[in-house]
């Protein structure tokens, strides 16, 4: 076998609340693709920053190319010849390709342009790049842009290339051509690193797996020693450590919500849900299972009102709401618990009964006449803090002051205070320690007792088999089917994430 | 291991009203030592000039009147913009709606001859509402519609609206008995806001009084007072809650840059009778300080207003000490400084931590 480039050895990093990286080896060969693969939070992206100096490890060992490295900086990772392209690119639109690539390299002084342009032709052309190096680049396509990010490292000689998801971003075709260059690359004798959570692409363009699962190394092993089914174990992994949560089955009739041929776009325009349709019934929890990023946000926003579809018709009991308000919306009994806690469901900078009332101030058990009750407001915090036995200082106090848990369950109260028929529930419990998370779970539980329809939007695969009725998994923007929980095992889920395979059951059983 | 002690600010995490009062009065005596190293240096008593100011400004019948002559229009056009500021909006165009109030307000009081002096101001005051409030809704509207940042549309309507006064007082309005002076006709008596004590002071007082109390009342009391405060903390949450953000900028910016175009009136119809020059040289950006140290509370503009007004009576009063015009602007720079600089520590305060070194 080749020469091992790059050997980590018993790395371990610890960040304040999780154990990131636990004793872990990894090691790549020159002229091999390396698919680095894990769900989120399983250590990939903290090993590879350790490995390009953004992180230092607590312990471990580096070797590149047989010999100790020390890696303090991304620019003493560059000398060893290790050089990352980032999801999110860091280029300057307005410069050409070739000024990009020159850009931040100390030894040019004067910038030569037709020399420089050559140069970037000449390198382009050795590794099957296609890209103009003169032309500007907000021009180029998403997928050339970051053949700009790759020809800046090669440029600056690193032969150790690391790709963080580099293929979230690209169009299929896209995807194609870049494991073309990346394939050229190891044939000049490159190693090639992708950290990754989309199996086909581990099973069509790498060489060696290895697989990393809550902070420690599960295995290292060849694609030919190993297939899709046992990677989906792997990276998933564990026994469901908690028994069922959600005994009763209490669903109903009563369709509360159905979404037809649903298409939303993401921020950068592209469509993230794509023709999506389910039905959502009461006294349910749907779990919407998947790896984040595959049209959960996107979806959860449509559902809101927050997100404008664009096409497709969402009916909520019976009436459709697709081009309703949210404001509408919440009046007509949709409640939304988004993902981001502090970036949309709470300010952080104001009191808790301010945020308890950001949406009942308007209802008339609070304001009369156009003016609002600030004491009613107060009271309501109260009743909040007691029935959700909710941490803090009292209704005056900020929420800034106020753990994660008691914050979510601030939401919750105040989402839930309306009876509402349909809950949206984005990753409700993350970052939570268990008691909190369990408190949550309960009330999700009594809502969906009370003849409410929970859609359930979760990454962790104990929370879905503890609480949801049914569970779909999303995969770039569609549904990889439905099942009745009882129908649902890790395997078909692990698969069906990963995109690798549908789920199939009888939606109806 | 080391350990290395340092200083530190930390954000409150509530804000005492002790301190709310304390931080103001103390940076203004910080503001005043500083200059007092100026006025040795110049050979001036610090003390003699201090009380000057003071007794000129607080210290008489006529001083009182004259500073509160000063605050109307800054009180006025400093609760419109801090209206804006309440939703982090920043209407900068206070100066150029200013403007256009006024001249709105001269154009009715000169084409509305015979009618009785409560109609005539009440149409001024609408029309000054009005043009003034659509003048605001260009920034508004280019925010809502394209994403334009407002702060710059408004700072360029200024100078529109400003020239645009400029050519209408030296051409079409020109007072054609007034000889070279750029200035329109003198308003007919019905078109003159009535004083009140025998002095300088005119019934915009109240108008600037009854709007200061009434957006007070608007922001701390409606439901649209907390759409208002709510967009301002966080638009993001304002949008989840269901609050039209677009909706309520156009109609706030009208709202604010009305109230700066009835400052604007006021000033034609209480001071200087009729439209001129210069009528309102500095109140545009000394409104939108005011409003910052006032932290956007209307009452609390108030009450900076009055105490602006004094610093400008003030510095009239030392200037007939003798003292040069810049060391006069040098004082109520100075004092501007330590006030604005010094509100950082309502919001934060000091504390004192430790570190301890690592390795070394």
């Amino acid at each position: 076998m080749a020469e091992a480039t790059v050997q980590m050895l018993g790395i371990r990093k610890q960040f304040p609340s999780v154990l990131a990286n636990d004793n872990v080896d990894f090691t790549a060969y020159a002229g091999e693709i390396h698919a680095l693969l894990g769900e989120n939070g399983a250590g990939k992206s903290t090993l590879m920053s350790i490995l390009t100096g953004v992180l230092q490890p607590d312990s471990g060992e580096i070797r590149i190319n047989g010999e100790t490295a020390s890696i303090r900086t991304p620019k003493d990772a560059l000398q060893h010849g290790i050089g990352m392209i980032y999801q999110h690119f860091k280029l300057v639109k307005p410069f050409t390709v070739a000024e990009n690539i020159v850009l931040g390299d100390g030894n040019v002084r004067v910038l030569k342009k037709k020399k420089l342009e050559a140069q970037v032709k000449a390198l382009s052309e050795r590794y099957s790049i296609e890209i103009n190096p003169s032309t500007l680049v907000w021009q180029l396509s998403i997928g050339e842009q970051q053949r700009v990010e790759i020809l800046k490292v090669l440029y600056r000689n690193a032969n150790i290339l690391i790709l963080d998801e580099p293929t979230a971003v690209l169009t299929a075709e896209e995807v194609k051509e870049l494991f073309v260059t990346l394939r050229k690359m190891t044939e000049n004798g490159c190693t090639v690193i992708f950290i990754t959570h989309k199996m086909n692409e581990v099973m069509d363009y790498a060489d060696r797996i290895t697989v990393l699962r809550d902070g420690r190394l599960v295995k290292t092993m060849t694609k030919a020693e190993t297939d899709e089914k046992e990677l989906a174990k792997l990276m998933v992994g564990r026994e469901i450590s908690m028994g069922r949560r959600n005994t009763t089955d209490t669903t109903t009739e009563r369709e509360l919500l159905r979404v037809q041929e649903l298409t939303v776009l993401n921020d950068k325009k592209l469509e993230a849900v794509r023709k999506l349709s389910f039905s959502l019934y009461g006294g349910e929890i749907l779990g919407i299972a998947g790896v984040s990023g595959n049209g959960q946000k996107e979806l959860m926003e449509a559902l809101s009102g927050l997100r404008p579809a664009v096409s497709g018709t969402i009916t909520l009991k019976g009436e459709n709401i697709t081009k309703r308000s949210v404001r509408q919306r919440i009046s007509d009994g949709v409640a939304f618990i988004p993902e981001d806690r502090y970036g949309f469901a709470l300010v952080r900078e104001l009191s808790v009964a301010d945020n308890a009332g950001i949406k009942a101030y308007r209802l008339p058990e609070f304001s009369r006449g156009g003016i609002v009750s600030y004491k009613k407001l107060t009271k309501q915090a109260e009743d909040f803090i007691e029935a959700f036995e909710i941490k803090t200082g009292g209704p005056k106090s900020l929420v800034q002051s106020m753990s994660g848990g008691n914050a979510q369950k601030l939401i919750l109260a105040r989402e839930t205070a309306t009876n509402p028929d349909v809950i949206l529930a984005s990753y409700p419990v993350r970052g939570l320690d268990i008691k909190a998370t369990e408190s949550i779970h309960q009330i999700l539980v009594k809502e969906k007792e009370r003849g409410a329809g929970v859609l359930l939007v979760s990454e962790d695969l104990d929370e879905i088999f503890q609480l949801c009725d049914r569970v779909a998994v999303m995969y770039e923007g569609e549904f990889m089917g439905i099942v009745p929980i009882g129908q649902a095992d890790l395997e078909t889920i692990g698969l069906a994430m990963s995109g690798a395979a549908r789920m199939e059951g009888d939606p109806n059983a | 291991m080391r350990k290395k002690r340092y200083f530190t600010l930390e954000k409150r995490l509530s804000i005492p009203f002790g301190i709310k009062l304390a931080v103001p009065l103390v940076s203004i005596v910080a503001g005043f030592l500083f200059s007092a190293f100026f006025l040795v240096i110049s050979g001036e008593s610090p003390l003699e000039v201090y009380s000057v100011m003071l007794d000129g400004a607080f210290g008489s019948a006529y001083g009182l009147s004259e500073t509160v002559v000063k605050m109307i229009p800054l009180m006025i056009i400093s609760v419109g913009v801090a209206f804006a500021f309440k939703m982090q909006i920043w209407n900068a165009g206070g100066e150029g709606q200013l403007h256009i109030g006024a001249a709105a307000a001269t154009y009715v009081v000169l084409h509305l001859n015979g009618c009785s002096r409560f109609v005539t101001i009440l149409a001024a005051f609408l029309a000054a509402f009005i043009c003034a409030g659509i003048y605001g809704l260009i920034p508004a509207i280019l925010k809502v519609k394209w994403k334009v940042n407002e702060l710059i549309t408004c700072l360029m309507l200024n100078y529109v609206a400003t020239f645009l006064i400029a050519w209408l007082i030296q051409g079409p309005w020109k007072d054609p008995s007034g000889f070279a002076f750029p200035r329109t006709r003198k308003f007919p008596a019905s078109g003159e806001l009535t004083t009140l004590f025998d002095t300088r002071i005119h019934t915009g007082l109240l108008i600037g009084l009854a709007i200061a109390v009434i957006l007070w009342f608007v922001i701390s009391k409606t439901r649209w007072g907390y759409e208002i405060k709510l967009i301002g903390a966080k638009e993001k949450v304002a949008r989840y809650a269901g609050v039209s953000v677009n909706r309520n900028i156009l109609l706030v910016m009208f709202i604010s840059a009305g109230i700066a175009g009835v400052a604007g009136m006021v000033e034609v119809c209480g001071i200087t009778h009729r439209l001129q020059a210069n009528f309102a040289a500095q109140i545009g950006s000394s409104g939108m300080t005011i409003a910052y140290l006032a932290q956007c509370h209307p009452l609390g503009a108030v009450l900076v207003s009055f105490l602006f007004g004094g610093l400008l009576v003030g510095g009239n009063t030392i200037q007939k000490l003798g003292l040069p015009v810049s060391t006069v602007q040098m004082i109520q720079g100075s004092i501007l400084i330590f006030v604005a600089a010094g509100a950082m520590f309502t919001n934060y305060k000091i504390v004192r931590k430790e570190r301890r070194l690592g390795h070394d």
